[in-house]
């Protein structure tokens, strides 16, 4: 319990320190309840986006075609929405997102090609068949009254209910411990008589589920989805594959259902930060990838800093009895 | 095995399909000297606006006979350049782009120059003094239509302010696009004019969740915001977007929105009275006049005898629901805001010795959108 | 029985043939439909050149990032490299003209250096690590550049063709013969294929992992300086998913994602002609943007699919 308690609260310490230093820099502006509240409910979509791109990142599978499948899932949901209301809404989008989640699976199993090729060629394709399904405005949009998922407290509820289903599926199914296999050791799990490439076929198609959750979320809180073509689709997995790598790195002292909830909501807090301090959203990037390679760094080096930490000790107990 | 080879064999299949579909046929026209017009234009982007300057630029082309030639382009400076490069190489007459800078005018002049090609520009202005002048003392540059950005995005924050505006959010298309460079300049003067605070800028946004993102991060931190402007955007859906975030946050209406570009949403909010001021409406027809300068400069009965024809188009103000109705009938439809037949009529000096520089000015004067319902409507 | 395994085996041979030529069969096929689909306009002699410059820069770059492609890591990083590098030697012409050269060659070298050390010694993966430093120098690069900065039209001397097929030949022979008969090329492989074993065989393996990424980051640079004399301006869009065009080259020419031996310098080449001539081939026909997209899409798919060896590959990832 001691030791569950410390580790919650190093988690809760990495989005505090950077709060902090945001506060310090913009006082006037970020001491309010109303930013916090904003910085928390925009942690959600990419969240749950993050949840969709673990399944098969954690199998080792490198996915482009999360932004096109959630532009299709989201395009779906929204013409649906205009001809079976919300019911159409919340079908339509999960169940295109499964869809194109098996077909992508499924071609991933047959194929039997690196992941990163094939969802390359396939972000191609889907983003032109989002973009066809858009019609003739580019976008879809839904009608506001459709649109209860994209406030307080329905979001919420959504996303805690999201996070449980995640957090099941990850660590409490059979599954789970097959795809934790197949992504640290293939060929061991393979022997082991796993069937990895169903295994690898379903992360894909579980991910599918989150990207139509997603999907709902991003229609309902923004209002429309808009395609995305020449492989533009592919920006909107970069900030939710980075909070995945933070949660990675969080791992050893939180579950990753909440570490990479901490670590969307940390980079959150920078975006708003930057934007309270008034400076130039262009640094937005640049914090960013500052950010990212440093905990990378430190995450990577953590064994030989602990190390040098060990040397230091001994050297100083040394000095102390001399 | 099999499963995969046929899996490649159905692939191949889709793909020979799909190439065949999307070859276009070109109509074969006469009277003045058959000639081509190089178009970079990104045709894999289907935003209504960006299909609609495509056909204008297609209607003032085929209006004296001519073909037009598009090649894909991502639009910035250097992807033009090859795209300028691949239109010559097509033996094309005349190139007309959207220029992505200033300084990359002078490299296009040179190409242009070697290869006896003549080119054109639409929507952007030449901003740099020295640029512009090395530019209209070449015989290769026909001219070209643009609005005046920088008086369109002042007068904008100005009539925001008459509406109570005093702390405002911009959003913008990327730095560096000369449009963009301009609106900024001109919000920024309108606001100093008008006493108006900028609180900050954010630029380039291309997807609604970024959008979204960005409104509710103006909220939070700027508590004071009561404007939101939206100086220029590639993001579709972008006010649908943003009245989404403001009703959210209880702020719709409270908060007044301008933008300038006109957009198909525009109507359903100006009738809600959410939406506050749009000035634009130039996407149709900048690129038709430009169209209109380079052919006539490339069939010999150039507007202008001396120098380039530079237009500038006066924007319009979008003000009632149903000239938003209107504006997405009769503007983002397949029609080009004046056809083929009519632009040979009214703007092609070849069919019509009477066409000058005041000519056409008094022509642009005169467009709105009632007129173009008035001689569209059926 | 003893029959009809000798004559399966030639058999074998001409499919392993077919399959391990596919990418150059795919390039054949792709140069002899458009030709006739173009009535002979795709080879033209005007055609030339400009598919010529189509791939330049995207074989030049390719050419570098089979040594990065043989250890078996990515390099988001390079069209963050070519905008940087391309805008410092903007800033750099406003001194002396004569500066844009070397201050874009610095330029994306030290950017090389920095995403070569961080994936080498700091141990941080090359997707994550060059994705980081993507986001870092594409955020300066508009930063800094707060626009567009032009140069002198008098630069565009660099962009005659002569100068870019010189260049073309020289990086060609550099890069091949460095990849090929070199102890640097031979490292590259055996640290692709297990990073241990090289390393118990002698290899440097950490260095020769930063040096691929210096020299990856060093012709990057050299794109930023071709990519600016051409356009005579450096803006914040130049290099502007310049990755996604090297990665789609070198995959279009059959390159494995594993690294190894497997790795073919002529990958680089073959991929960059081929997307080249696809492009300008659905161009010439009058292919439409979106079409263009599907196709390339499916392409890709299909010549990773026949052509890759499946065999060797342990696990697909």
């Amino acid at each position: 319990m001691k030791r569950f308690l410390i580790n919650t609260l190093k988690v809760i310490m990495l989005p505090v320190i950077v709060y902090l230093i945001f506060l310090v820099i913009c006082f006037e502006r970020f001491s309010n309840w109303n930013c916090i509240y904003t910085i928390f409910l925009q942690t959600i979509i990419p969240t749950i986006t993050a949840y969709a791109i673990a399944y098969g990142n954690i199998c080792g599978i490198f996915d482009f075609t999360i932004g096109s499948r959630l532009v299709i899932s989201g395009v779906v949901g929204g013409l649906l929405a205009a001809q079976y209301g919300l019911a159409g809404m919340i079908l339509g989008a999960v169940l295109s997102a499964i869809v194109v989640g098996i077909i992508t699976g499924v071609l991933n199993w047959w194929l039997k090609i690196p992941s990163l090729v094939l969802t390359m060629g396939l972000t191609m394709v889907f983003e032109i068949i989002g973009s066809k399904l858009a019609g003739h405005y580019g976008f879809v949009q839904i009608d506001n009254k459709y649109a209860i998922f994209g406030s307080s407290p329905n979001i919420v509820i959504v996303f805690v209910l999201s996070a449980a289903l995640f957090y099941f599926i990850f660590n409490r199914t059979v599954f789970s411990f097959h795809m934790r296999a197949v992504g640290s050791n293939e060929v061991v799990a393979k022997n082991s008589g796993i069937k990895t490439d169903l295994v690898k076929c379903k992360s894909i198609v579980y991910g599918s589920v989150f990207i139509g959750i997603a999907a709902i979320l991003t229609l309902s809180q923004s209002g429309s989805v808009g395609a995305q073509t020449s492989l533009g689709s592919v920006t909107i997995m970069f900030k939710p594959l980075i909070s995945i790598l933070l949660a990675l790195v969080l791992q050893r002292i939180c579950n990753l259902t909440i570490g990479i909830f901490i670590a969307q909501f940390t980079l959150n807090i920078i975006f708003i930060g930057l934007i309270a301090a008034g400076l130039p959203d262009t640094f937005q990037n640049v914090v960013l990838g500052l950010f990212l390679l440093i905990v990378m760094i430190l995450f990577e080096n953590s064994g030989r800093i602990e190390e040098l930490r060990e040397k230091r000790k001994v050297r100083q107990k040394a000095l102390s009895a001399s | 095995m099999k499963l995969r080879r046929l899996v490649a064999i159905g692939m191949t299949v889709a793909l020979s399909a799909t190439m065949f579909s999307g070859v276009s046929v070109y109509a074969d026209n006469s009277d003045p000297e058959p000639f081509k017009i190089g178009f970079p234009w990104d045709t894999a982007n289907t935003d209504p606006t960006w299909i609609s300057i495509y056909n204008n630029v297609k209607a003032s082309v085929e209006s004296a006979g001519g073909e037009l030639v598009n090649v894909v382009t991502d639009n910035s400076a250097d992807g033009l350049i090859d795209n300028i490069s691949e239109l010559i190489s097509r033996d094309v007459d005349g190139i007309l782009f959207m220029p992505a800078s200033d300084s990359m005018l002078p490299a296009v002049d040179a190409m242009c120059a070697d290869a006896g090609v003549y080119w054109g520009t639409m929507f952007r202005t030449i901003s740099d003094d020295d640029i512009r002048e090395a530019m209209y003392d070449s015989e290769w540059y026909a001219g070209g239509c643009n609005e005046d950005d920088e008086t369109c995005a002042s007068n904008i924050v100005k009539s925001m302010a008459d509406m109570g505006v005093t702390d405002l959010g911009v959003i913008n298309i990327a730095k560096g696009d000369t449009s963009s460079d301009l609106r900024d300049k001109g919000a920024a003067e309108g606001a100093e004019e008008a006493g108006v605070n900028i609180l900050n800028t954010t630029y380039d946004i291309s997807v609604t969740t970024d959008m979204t993102k960005t409104i509710e991060s103006y909220i939070a931190a700027y508590p004071e915001m009561n404007g939101i402007l939206v100086l220029g955007t590639y993001c579709g859906g972008a006010i649908p977007t943003i009245e989404k975030a403001l009703a959210d946050h209880d702020k719709a209406g409270d908060i007044k929105v301008g933008r300038i570009d006109f957009e198909t949403t525009l109507g359903d909010y100006l009738k809600e009275g959410t939406f506050n001021v749009s000035y634009g409406g130039q996407q149709q027809i900048d690129p038709l006049v430009s169209a209109v300068i380079l052919v006539n400069k490339v069939i010999g009965t150039p507007i202008v005898e001396e120098g380039p024809t530079n237009i500038i188009t006066p924007y319009l103000e979008l003000t009632t629901a149903e000239e938003a109705d209107q504006f997405n009938e009769y503007f983002l439809g397949d029609d080009a805001v004046y056809t083929a037949d009519e632009i040979k009529d009214k703007m092609i000096k070849f069919y019509n010795p009477d066409i000058d520089m005041d000519y056409m000015n008094d022509l642009i004067s005169t467009f709105s959108i009632a007129d173009v319902v008035e001689r569209h409507s059926k | 029985m003893e029959n009809s395994k000798v004559s399966e085996t030639p058999k074998r041979n001409i499919k392993e043939l077919l399959i391990n030529n596919f990418a150059f069969l795919g390039l054949v096929l792709v140069l002899v439909l458009f030709e006739i689909l173009t009535g002979g306009k795709l080879l033209g002699q005007r055609n030339l050149m400009n598919i010529f410059n189509n791939f330049f820069s995207i074989a030049l770059c390719s050419m570098m990032y089979t040594f990065v492609m043989a250890l078996g890591e990515l390099d988001l990083s390079v069209g963050a490299i070519v905008g940087f590098s391309s805008a410092m030697g903007a800033f750099s012409a406003t001194i002396s003209p004569v500066l844009i050269l070397p201050v874009a060659l610095i330029t994306g070298l030290g950017i090389g250096f920095i995403s070569g050390f961080a994936t080498a010694y700091l141990r941080v993966e090359s997707f994550i690590g060059t994705l980081a430093v993507s986001f870092i120098f594409r955020g300066l690069t508009t930063y800094y550049l707060n626009g567009s900065v032009g140069i002198p039209i008098s630069m565009r001397v660099f962009d005659e063709d002569w100068v870019k097929i010189l260049t073309m030949v020289i990086v060609l022979i550099i890069s091949g013969v460095l990849f090929q008969k070199c102890a640097f090329g031979k490292n590259c492989r055996a640290v692709g294929a297990s990073r241990e074993a090289a390393r118990q065989s002698g290899v440097n393996v950490e260095r020769t992992r930063m040096i691929s990424f210096m020299l990856v980051g060093l012709i990057c640079g050299l794109i930023g300086f071709f990519t600016l004399v051409r356009a005579c301006t450096a803006s914040s869009k130049t290099g502007n998913a310049f990755e996604f065009d090297v990665l789609l080259a070198v995959l279009f020419g059959g390159m494995p994602l594993s690294g190894g031996w497997n790795v073919k310098f002529r990958a680089a080449i073959i991929g960059s002609v081929a997307m080249a001539l696809l492009k300008s081939g659905m161009s010439l026909v009058g292919i439409d943007g979106l079409t263009q997209q599907v196709v390339q899409g499916i392409i890709l798919i299909i010549v990773v699919a026949i052509s890759f060896d499946r065999r060797s590959a342990a696990v697909i990832k």
